[in-house]
């Protein structure tokens, strides 16, 4: 009981500190997407018209209904041969990005026998890594395996598939923009959670505070359970404001209220994690500029090849392996699904909520545990 | 109910190698004041980190009314108040909701008694009118005494005071001793830690001298100032360090005296009733061997001079290095980044 109560207060104190600070701690949490959005969101490439060629080895009437779907997609533009092996040719000159062979087994259902195999280079990262999303979603309709297989420099080879909605994925727009804003989301709530636990952790142990809580008779788990709580009311500020900017700059988000709150839930349970990962650091780390490189360090390549700025399909495959285990990756996975189609089918985000949950768990342990024993000591 | 407020037996605190606190024992009496006094890293701060639980011995017993601190840590954590050496007010932080989240975590309820405290507590630091300002914006002594009355929020029977004037000019520290004076004039046992002399001379009931983890006397003022003898302490200060050794072999050979050398200080006891013979014997002497002083002295013995005799340095040595506080104002600048 106390534990709740004991936590509250510091939870309170956190957030005066916070109100205290406040034009300090907004311009800085600001400043990232601003810069990302406005900046970066503006020179990325706009992949309308996409060139993509389609080779119909199927010819049934759903295989003629896939490919119309795709006709209907304004950031495509589909063009159909019947020769693989020119489609194929023509991907290696770099005239098109992406070929897409309707295979004789389409429409299938069967979880081996793949009924649409996509080719395509890394030549033009953005390029594929919208259309990709967009031509699986298509043929999950279809309840169809997609089997991609890269020819760019470095293969890797992503089956994907599902039920997707087809009309909720037309609502996307396809910019860089758009791709963009879904992936700040993460960064704002990484980049504060690491910065604004750890620093003010170890500032309140330099500045003696810690010591003074320490001396009260309150449950030592408190000071964590308090800055976790704080921390993801913070990340929710942060995440709110960085879709706000993205927003005013005129990207647009698919999807309506369900999306915002997902992506809360996804902000708040991130920041619960790496609120506590920055815990464990600072009680570790005895210096503020120490710890604010390492952080960086932390945080950068954790957003980097979480599909955040670039998708996860166009990294090279040492990143693309390591991105499985980056919990970025699955946030990234369910904000960019609602950002740019407005739905996301229910088990995979069931899945990937489960992931990052399982995350945050692991490491609020954790750091629960480093404070236990914990003692003042050096 | 015990007749102690603290009993420490045999308290050895290591850190890694280093020795700390080297099996000191003393037992403070309940509504006393008592004094800490001892150089930087004598292990002041170390004992009382002990005693809250703050570090764990190394080994030795602590209890603090009568009980263990390795059994009883909670119970004993709500009857001491602390004032650490550092002053940890919370600049981003109003006087009030300094008191208020400290009144919370010491559990003080309901909310109307809680209220009732911090407005006393306000009155007694006299900042009532600056109960709504920022902590950050306050000068030295008012922080210092926001923090006295903050440490005190839960009522404790036990006050540990760490260095409590520090930094503070004669005003406040006057100030400061006046409220530590009032705060044990209503029962509240009082420890505090000081490098000033004066300051023990001034509040303390009984004082233990400690130096480099060691106690090397206990006692009360009267008490101590015999360590150092009945006699006066006649004090002379050579114009040349070199000239030291000489006035001290005049004393030696010429009064037999026992002299202590200190740089360019030289002290030693003379027997009550010879003062003034020494004094101008000494002059006569010195003149005689052409040895120019730049002053001569003779006093009763303070603390100072116990200090220096068991010691062999005079507090006003020990200086504090400055680079804990230059990192605590980069601190403060960064804290609010959350
Ligand atoms: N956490 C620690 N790790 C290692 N050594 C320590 C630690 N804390 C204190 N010490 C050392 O123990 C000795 C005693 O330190 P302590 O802080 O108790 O001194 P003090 O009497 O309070 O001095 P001051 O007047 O400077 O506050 C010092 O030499 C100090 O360097
Ligand atoms: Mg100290």
């Amino acid at each position: 009981m106390s534990l709740l109560t004991d936590s509250f207060t510091l939870f309170k104190r956190e957030m005066l500190i916070f109100r205290s600070n406040l034009k300090v701690n907004l311009i800085r949490s600001i400043i990232f997407p601003l810069v990302f959005i406005v900046f970066f969101g503006n020179i990325g490439t706009s992949i309308n018209n996409a060139p993509i060629v389609v080779v119909n080895s199927a010819n049934n009437p759903q295989s003629l209904s896939f490919i119309s779907d795709l006709q209907a997609n304004n950031y495509l533009s589909i063009s159909t041969i019947t020769d693989e092996a020119t489609a194929l040719g023509m991907l290696q000159n770099g005239k098109i990005q992406i070929v897409v062979v309707i295979l004789p087994t389409f429409p299938s259902s069967k979880q081996n026998v793949p009924g649409i195999q996509v080719y395509y280079s890394n030549t033009q990262q953005s390029v594929t890594g919208f259309a990709l999303p967009i031509i699986s979603a298509a043929a999950a309709k279809f309840d169809n395996n997609v089997q991609s297989v890269n020819k760019g420099p470095s293969a890797s080879s992503n089956p994907s598939g599902g039920q997707v909605a087809s009309n909720a994925l037309y609502a996307a727009n396809g910019n860089y923009k758009d791709f963009l804003v879904g992936g700040i989301v993460p960064m704002v709530v990484v980049f504060g959670s690491l910065f604004g636990g750890g620093i003010s952790l170890i500032s309140d142990r330099q500045l003696g505070n810690l010591k003074a809580f320490f001396i009260t008779p309150i449950n030592r788990s408190a000071i964590v359970l308090s800055r976790i709580l704080s921390g993801s009311v913070v990340a929710l500020l942060y995440a709110f404001l960085a879709l706000l900017i993205g927003v005013l700059d005129g990207a647009q988000i698919a999807g309506g209220f369900e999306t915002i709150a997902v992506i809360a839930i996804v902000a708040v349970i991130l920041s619960c994690g790496f609120t506590s990962v920055a815990l464990i650091l600072a009680s570790k780390i005895k210096r503020v500029d120490a710890y604010a490189i390492f952080s960086q360090v932390v945080g950068l390549p954790l957003w980097f090849i979480s599909g955040g700025i670039i998708p996860v399909q166009s990294l090279p495959s040492f990143l693309a392996a390591v991105s499985v285990v980056d919990p970025l990756t699955y946030a990234n996975t369910i904000i960019r699904a609602l950002t740019l189609q407005g739905f996301i089918a229910f088990d995979v985000l069931l899945l990937n909520l489960g992931i990052i949950s399982l995350f945050a768990i692991v490491f609020i342990f954790l750091c629960l545990k480093v404070f236990k024993s914990s003692s003042t000591e050096e | 109910m015990a007749e102690y407020a603290i009993e420490i037996d045999g308290l050895v605190k290591k850190f890694g190698d280093f020795t700390a606190v080297n099996g000191i024992s003393f037992k403070i009496k309940k509504g006393e004041i008592f004094g800490l006094l001892g150089p930087n890293g004598a292990g002041k701060t170390t004992t009382i980190n002990v005693v809250l639980g703050l570090l764990k011995l190394t080994s030795g017993k602590i209890t603090v009314n009568g009980l263990d601190i390795k059994k009883y840590g909670e119970e004993i954590k709500q009857r001491i108040g602390l004032m650490t050496q550092e002053t940890v007010v919370e600049g981003d932080l109003t006087a009030w909701e300094n008191l208020e989240i400290f009144a919370e975590l010491y559990h003080v309820s309901p909310a109307g008694e809680r209220n009732k405290r911090i407005v006393e507590a306000l009155k007694e630091a006299e900042l009532t009118d600056f109960a709504k300002k920022k902590a950050g914006t306050f000068s030295g002594g008012m922080k210092r005494r926001l923090e006295l009355v903050k440490s005190m929020i839960q009522h404790p029977s036990i006050l540990i005071l760490d260095e409590p004037t520090t930094g503070l000019d004669i005003q406040n520290r006057t100030n400061m001793w006046k409220h530590i004076k009032e705060l044990n004039s209503l029962g509240v046992t009082i420890i505090l830690t000081t490098q000033y002399l004066e300051e023990a001379d001034v509040l303390c009931d009984r004082i233990a001298i400690i130096d480099h983890g060691k106690i090397k006397a206990i006692g009360t003022v009267s008490e101590l100032k015999k360590v150092v003898g009945t006699g006066r302490i006649l004090e002379v200060i050579a114009e040349n360090h070199g000239d030291a050794a000489a006035i001290s072999g005049i004393l030696k050979t010429h009064f037999k005296l026992k002299p202590e050398i200190k740089v360019d200080k030289v002290t030693a006891i003379v027997e009550i009733g010879h003062e003034e013979k020494t004094m101008s014997k000494l002059l006569i002497e010195l003149s005689k061997k052409r040895i120019k002083i730049s002053s001569v002295s003779m006093h009763m013995p303070t603390l100072d001079d116990v200090f220096m005799a068991l010691t062999g340095a005079s507090t006003r040595d020990a200086t504090h290095d400055d680079n804990s506080s230059r990192m605590d104002s980069m601190m403060r600048g960064m804290r609010g980044m959350r």
